[in-house]
């Protein structure tokens, strides 16, 4: 463990800019990093040390030179292995795609490239951004920082894991149901899905061209929303971004308040069946909200299972459309869960995918109604049930995995049915000693508020201070 | 008058005709549950909607949502 990797994202930007730590220093210590928590977590698919340091050595350069390239200079970064380098292997953690060779570069990582951020690499994820664990039986499993025998969520998986165990200060992942909430909250780091269109999908393997989000994942609210101002606005090469301005995200933290806040706890769905100790670190962080001034209201919640229900029926047609032909030449390149995901979508009328379609605008409108009349945010918990082992989740050896697997997209899925922005922030440990996460949920483009909501939460608290120790 | 459900020998037709894997039984089952289980819902909702509502029309409810609702 070295004193460089304990610095947040802004922090260490801020010292590199100021000539305190250098991009080299700052990528090595990365590198010391990605070498002992690798064997142990498995976060990385592709890694290049040696291209990581010549990144940085001409960040230091240029640098010396008078020459920043933006407020993340020489910051090294990995993100989600389905992100479109141009000229780099991009597997989406695959067999069918795992030659995939892109000639372009995703408008995200564009945009952090010309922000300075460097790239170590591709990071686990599950195969093909489909599965909610994190399971991976191409690449390896991706394994919990906090406890390698449990899982990280998915389908950001090494995203969240190497968020979580230093080895780079933030990094991007995708999220159709979940995925990037889900291993935030696993890991006990923050992550957002925004608004949809908010970020642009651009040289992003597509799952659900209705409900792909891109997003950040960093250890705080304040370096989240940094990244978030970086990649978030509209793009021409993804014509579903919305061309609604971008807000300064990390100046409208300075004066972040929750004073008078109305913050709504639902009275169904998702804290049905929560687990007792889940229960009690988000009853704690509601405490906290009071007692900087917030009101904590409880909220009638719409039927919640419907929109997830209808948000499995666009997925499903979705995805099955995008690997149709491949599902039909080269069927046993997917692992046999994985396949019987896509396939799912095979069986769904047309008819009744596009009725799922038309719902979706009358759905988002009475849930505002419903909800943001009576409150400002909405806290929900990341994951109602402690975050489970390996075994747990694998069908073939677990007698309730299915049940247990459902649970882990419980308060997640309908949010991309609806495109409503959420924000995972960790709020304490459940009994096995795994992260426990809120989860806020705002109007759409309320991503400020919500980064707002989080940054005072998370001054008030140390909890995206803990860092899970090096297992033996 | 709800959708005729689909059985699990359905599904392994069809995967069969599609791709040629076999499915095993019990994948077939839960596959078929599921979607029945989906089709129900978004039969019965649909019940509901306007004749002139939009299928591609969401991006622009969005920022109507956000015109007419400041956060704070």
């Amino acid at each position: 463990m070295n004193n460089i990797v304990e610095m947040s994202l802004t922090e260490v930007a801020n010292a590199i800019q100021t000539k305190k730590v250098s991009s080299v220093e700052a990528t090595q210590a990365c590198i010391d990093q990605i070498s002992a928590w690798q064997p142990k977590v498995n976060a990385f698919i592709s890694f290049d040390p040696e291209d990581a340091l010549d990144q940085a050595k001409a960040a230091d350069v240029a640098l010396a030179g008078g020459n920043v390239w933006g407020s993340l200079h020489g910051v090294p970064l990995a993100h989600k292995d389905l992100f479109y380098r141009d000229g780099k292997r991009t597997t989406c953690a695959s067999k069918v795609l795992g030659d995939l060779m892109p000639d372009y570069d995703a408008t995200v990582l564009r945009r952090l490239t010309d922000a300075g951020a460097l790239h170590l690499g591709g990071l686990n994820m599950s195969e093909l951004a489909i599965g909610a664990a994190g399971r991976n039986e191409h690449f390896g499993h991706c394994r919990n920082p906090w406890d390698p025998d449990h899982i990280t969520g998915g389908s950001s998986s090494g995203s969240g894991a190497a968020v979580a165990s230093r080895m780079v200060f933030g990094a991007l992942g995708t999220d159709t149901g979940g995925s990037i909430r889900i291993p935030s909250t696993m890991c006990g780091i923050v992550g957002i899905k925004g608004t949809f269109g908010r970020v642009s999908r651009h040289g992003v393997m597509p799952v659900s061209y209705s409900l792909d989000n891109v997003g950040p994942m960093t250890r705080t609210v304040e370096d989240c929303a940094r990244i978030m101002g970086i990649v978030a606005g509209s793009d021409p090469n993804d014509p579903l971004t919305a061309i609604e301005p971008v807000p300064d995200y990390v100046g409208g933290l300075a004066n972040a308040s929750v004073k008078g806040l109305r913050v709504g706890v639902p009275t169904s769905y998702f804290y049905d069946d929560v687990a007792p100790s889940v229960r009690v670190a988000l009853d704690t962080s509601l405490d906290v909200y009071r007692g900087q001034g917030a009101e904590v209201v409880e909220v009638s919640m719409p039927d919640m299972e419907v929109y997830r229900d209808l948000c499995n029926v666009i997925l499903k047609v979705e995805v099955a459309n995008i690997h149709a032909d491949w599902l039909r030449t080269r069927a046993n390149e997917y692992s046999n869960e994985v396949r019987a995901r896509i396939e799912g979508g095979l069986y769904i009328p047309g008819v009744r995918y596009l009725q799922a379609q038309r719902l979706r605008g009358e759905s988002v409108t009475a849930f505002c109604n419903q909800v943001f009349d009576v409150c400002d945010v909405l806290h929900t918990p990341g994951l109602p049930i402690e975050v489970p082992t390996l075994v747990d989740t694998d069908a073939a050896v677990a007698g309730n995995a299915l049940q247990i697997n459902e649970k882990l997209a419980w308060c997640m899925r309908a949010l991309n049915y609806l495109g409503l922005p959420g924000l995972a922030v960790p709020c304490g440990f459940s009994a096995n000693g795994l992260p426990v996460s809120q989860q806020l949920i705002g109007p759409p483009f309320s991503e400020d508020l919500l980064f707002e909501v989080g940054h005072a939460y998370q001054r008030e608290t140390d909890w995206h201070t803990k860092a899970p120790g090096l297992p033996s | 008058m709800t959708d005729k459900k689909i059985g699990h020998k359905d599904v392994s037709r069809l995967a069969e005709s599609f791709h040629g894997m076999p499915v095993a039984e019990s994948r077939a089952v839960a596959l078929a549950t599921e979607v029945n289980q989906l089709n129900t819902t978004v039969q019965t909702e649909s019940r509901a909607l306007a004749y002139d509502v939009d299928a591609f029309g969401f991006s622009s409810v969005l920022q109507k949502l956000k015109r007419s609702r400041r956060p704070r």
